[in-house]
Formats: C-alpha cells, structure tokens, sequence
C-alpha cells in the first residue's frame, strides 16, 4: 500500500534527520515506528502527508498504492489527504480549533469528501463518536473542544481523523500527554479501526505492542530493526532495542545510559550510531553496518552479519 | 456583565453613542444653521451657547455638524484600512514565501514614506472631496494592520489545528477563510476600532491645515479657521477649545472601546479578590 525507499530528509544544509528510510507497509498492516524523540520518526510521518515546511529537502521515492507523492503538486495532495491517508496528530492542546464545536469540524470533514447534506454528516458524526466509545455522540457534536477532557479529544480527533474513509490512518504519539487510564482507551479507539492500515508513530512501548502487528526502531535518524511486533517484544535483536526493553518497569527498569550521537559529530555518525551505548562494541563496529535480513526481520547489526 | 464588557469599554461605548447620536440627530440638535452669517466674535450666551465665530456662525451648530464629516471619515478609512490590512496581512502571513516577501516589500516601503506628507501631498492634487480625502488616508495606514496580522496568522499557522486542516485535504483559502479568519477576531476588532481614531486624528490634521472637505464643517475645519483668522490670537478660548475636545474625547472614545474583550482576566482578579 505504502511504499517508502531511500527516503532521506535533510533541512537546509543540516546533516539529514532522516537517512535511507526503506520500508513497505502493506494493507491492513499495524505498524509502529518506534524512537527515541529527535530520531526523526514524525519528519518521516509528515514527509509522507507532504506537509514538511519548504526548507525540507526531501530524496528517495514514496508511493501509495503506485503513485509517487513526492513532487506532487498541492491540489493533488489535497486529494489524497484525508481521502486515502488519514492523519490523527497528537492529543494535547490545540489540536481542535477552539472556535468551533466537535460537530462542525467533524461535519467538515465529512462534507469536502463525501456529498451529502448538513444534516446527514451531523448523524454520521455522531455515529462515528460513539462507534469510538464516546456516549452521547449528539451532545458531544455541540460541544465545544474546551468542555472537553484530553482523553475525549483524542479519541475526537482519531474519529475526525477517518471521518473521510481513508484506509490509511497516520498517527503521531497519539498517547502523548495522556495518563495510563486515558491511553487504554486510546488504545481501545485504536482496536475499533478495524481492518484500515496503520503507521503509528510512538515512543509509548507498551502501547506499541498493544496495537501493532509489526515494529520498525528508528535511532539517530536510521531504521535499526524492523520486524513483526510478536518476535521483537519477545526477542529484540538490535543491543539498542534490547536495552530499550529491559528499560520497561516490568523488566526490572534497566535504564541504558548515553544518548545518541549529535547530528553534527560526522565521525560518530559514520561509525555504527549505537556505538557509544552498546554493550557488543567491536573493533569493526566504527563502520557503519548495514540493514542485515535475519530470517523475516532486519536488523541494523554487525553481530548478525554473519 | 458580560466578561469581554469591562468598565473601559462601557465608557467608550457611551462616549461613542453620544457622538453617534449627535450626527444623526445634527439638523434636530443644532440650534441655528452653521453656514448663517450674524454678529462676529459673540461671547457665550444663551443665545449662542459657545459663542461665534469671525463671520458671526454658532460655533456649536457648526461643531454638531462637523462630527457627521469626522465620524464619517474616520469610519470608513478605518474599515478600508482594516479590509486590506488583515486581507494582506493574512495572504502574506499564511501563504509565506514569494508572496509574503512582495507583500511585506509593499508594506516596507509604505512604512517608509512620511505618511502626513504624503497624505498632503495626495489631498493637494486631488480635489478635496470626502472620497478623496478617505483614498489619502488609507494609502499609507494599512501597514500596522498588515504587520501586526501576519504575525498573529504565522503563529496560528503552526497551531496543530491547522495543520490537522491540512492533513484532512482541507485547501489554503478555505482554510485561510474559515479557520484563521475567525480565530482573528479581536485583533481585527481592535484594530479596525484603533484605525477608527487615528484616522480621525489625520482628518483632523488636514483640515487643519486647510485640507479638508471644502464646504463641510469638521472639527479639523474650525480649528483652522480659529487659528488662521486669529481666534487663537484674539483669545476666543470658546472658537478654538470645544473643536479640540470634541475630536480628543471622541477619539478616546474609541481607544476605550479597543479594550474589549481584554478585561477578562482583570475582572476576575476582582471577583476573587472580593470573594476572599
């Protein structure tokens, strides 16, 4: 369905934030991209909607279902968005202009993509809230965004989100600034999307194993491992990804030190880029390694190069 | 009270009132036609409330009169200027780009120029009909506006909201129309109530300076006509003084009104203070 390959990004003359991304996400796929924040993950989220700002320079080649949306002119990509790619951003603050009720703005969506009348998208809006476990879809329609709590406007904005049909739902740490409570129910939002695709950013682990089928780890802007989301919480390849889970409470909390190197260290980004933090350091990991099949999943490893 | 409706803005609105009242009513309020001859240089009287002027004209039917020419002016300059300036000013704020620098060279450059030279200038070759006058003040007053919108719409611009716009396929100007604009709303106000008392301000300076709408009484006008055929000199406190309070107090009239909407937060310092 998606498609992306080499897909790097670079602002201006910086060092790229994102380097040979090359992944494919197929149909009815649940795939969560995990990552430290500054690993580029929700550049990657925005490059595929188009909407990076103008000093982005973006490479490499993204396609859905076969067609190329880099270099694709803005009245086409309003086509595309919301109709075959859905986006549902973060929570927290303003993702809901605060002038207009829940309704309104669901209706709008409703409206630019499916004709039909004022009257017709308020029942859909409604129906859609509640098919995503709001009571009350009628009242919560006139509501404003402020009545509403962090959790409520969430689970709004992953219903605004596929108001139009599409079958691809984009996600950027929809957990973000939520409590435990309010992230269950994200999670529970997410389970009742039934067979639509999805790419979910997030650095919220255990949601991550909650709704994904498979997992991609990014780190200092590299894929570093990708696999189907049972095999990796089980038995994490990379030493990143392994440290990453032994760092969860129910692991015995093993924070890893460190942090990634700095986009503008040249000499550390040429070397492997988990070489400060990693506990299997060899002499041959100053260069960088490569993307390594092991069995259906890659990892970005020398210790499995051979 | 109403929360956006603090004491200030109560003030001004019914300082505005009455100045809106009295254009209106200005042939029922005025007790003799502004344009008839009499004595000259009468003191106050019954008769003649504020006294008259050289040629023996009552200076208060001519000040009634002359609030229609000042409000009118002011109002329409104000309401062009904010027209164009939050249309500019949104254009350039959200579009960025080659159209943000053009539009912001436009602005640079009107900034630059002396504006009340530039408005004499205008108003000396074109005749000095209301329209005319409304064109010269407009010319040079839109820049604030324009400024001060861009920057309000680039900070909007990143509001996740409309963003999430975007990524619902929702186009530039719809987005531009129906999620900035309105989200604008008091600055504009504002702005367009500020633009209302400067422009009054300016008319008042040209027809000071013998620029004004020929024909018409303004305030602007009298004070001319107080200074030039030596009222001031001749210490007719009642020709020069009333003109200067009518356009101060009319023009903070509308400075207090620009208070709305910002006396939210004061009013519930009180309430709290007093409930404590």
């Amino acid at each position: 369905m998606l498609e992306i390959e080499e897909v790097s990004i670079h602002f201006g003359n910086n060092p790229e934030v994102v380097s040979d991304a090359t992944f494919t996400v197929n149909g009815g796929d649940r795939l969560a991209v995990i990552g430290e924040t500054g690993s580029g993950k929700s550049v990657l989220l925005l490059a595929v909607l188009g909407l990076l700002p103008a000093s982005a320079r973006i490479t490499g080649s993204i396609q859905l279902n076969g067609r190329e949306l880099l270099g694709c002119r803005e009245r086409e990509l309003n086509q595309i968005r919301g109709k075959e790619i859905a986006y549902i951003p973060q929570g927290s603050g303003n993702g809901l202009n605060p002038l207009y009720t829940v309704g309104h703005q669901l209706c709008e969506t409703i409206q630019k993509h499916r004709h039909c009348t004022r009257k017709e998208a308020l029942l859909q809006a409604a129906a859609l809230l509640e098919s995503f476990g709001l009571e009350h879809g009628e009242s919560l329609c006139r509501s404003y965004p402020f009545q509403l709590s962090g959790g409520m406007r969430q689970r709004v904005l992953i219903a605004m989100g596929i108001a139009a049909g599409a079958e691809l739902v984009l996600a950027d740490e929809p957990t973000k600034g939520l409590d435990r409570r309010r992230i269950t129910l994200v999670e529970d939002a997410f389970h009742r999307l039934g067979e639509r695709t999805l790419l979910c950013v997030t650095h919220d682990l255990r949601f991550a194993k909650d709704i994904s089928s498979r997992v991609i780890v990014m780190y200092a802007s590299q894929q570093i491992e990708c696999g189907d989301s049972r095999s990796f919480f089980e038995e994490p390849l990379h030493p990143y990804s392994r440290a990453m889970l032994a760092a969860l409470p129910e692991h015995g909390l093993h924070a890893t030190m460190g942090f990634a190197p700095p986009r503008r260290d040249k000499d550390a980004r040429r070397a492997c880029r988990v070489y400060e933090r990693c506990p299997w350091r060899s002499e041959r990991c100053r260069k960088a390694p490569p993307l390594l099949a092991v069995g259906e999943r890659k990892v970005r490893c020398w210790k499995y190069a051979d | 009270m109403h929360k956006k409706l603090n004491g200030r803005v109560l003030a001004g609105l019914v300082i505005l009132s009455v100045v809106l009242l009295v254009a209106m009513l200005a042939p029922v309020l005025a007790p003799h036609d502004p344009y008839e001859l009499g004595i000259p240089y009468l003191r106050p009287s019954a008769e003649h409330p504020l006294g008259t002027n050289d040629i023996g004209q009552d200076i208060l039917s001519e000040l009634i009169y002359g609030t229609r020419i000042s409000l009118l002016i002011g109002t329409v300059s104000a309401l062009t200027v904010t027209v164009v300036g939050t249309a500019l000013g949104i254009l350039s704020g959200y579009l960025s780009g080659w159209v943000d620098r053009v539009i912001m060279q436009m602005t640079n450059v009107a900034m630059a120029l002396p504006s009340l030279p530039l408005t004499i200038i205008l108003v000396a070759f074109l005749d000095a009909s209301v329209w005319n006058i409304i064109l010269a003040i407009c010319i040079t007053a839109w820049t604030s506006t324009a400024r001060i919108i861009r920057s309000r719409v680039q900070q909007l611009k990143c509001l996740p909201f409309v963003q999430i716009e975007r990524t619902m396929g929702a186009s530039g100007a719809y987005i531009m129309l129906r999620h900035i604009l309105p989200n604008l709303g008091e600055i504009v106000f504002v702005r367009a109530v500020l633009s209302v008392g400067s422009a009054m301000l300016t008319e008042a300076s040209l027809s000071f300076l013998g620029l004004g709408v020929i024909g018409q009484k303004s305030w602007g006008g009298i004070l001319h006509y107080a200074f030039f055929r030596n009222g001031i000199i001749n210490g007719a406190y009642w020709w020069y003084v009333p003109p200067i309070l009518c356009i101060s107090v009319s023009v903070l009239g509308f400075m207090l009104l620009s208070y709305y909407g910002d006396g939210s937060a004061h009013g519930r310092d009180r309430k709290e203070k007093g409930n404590a």
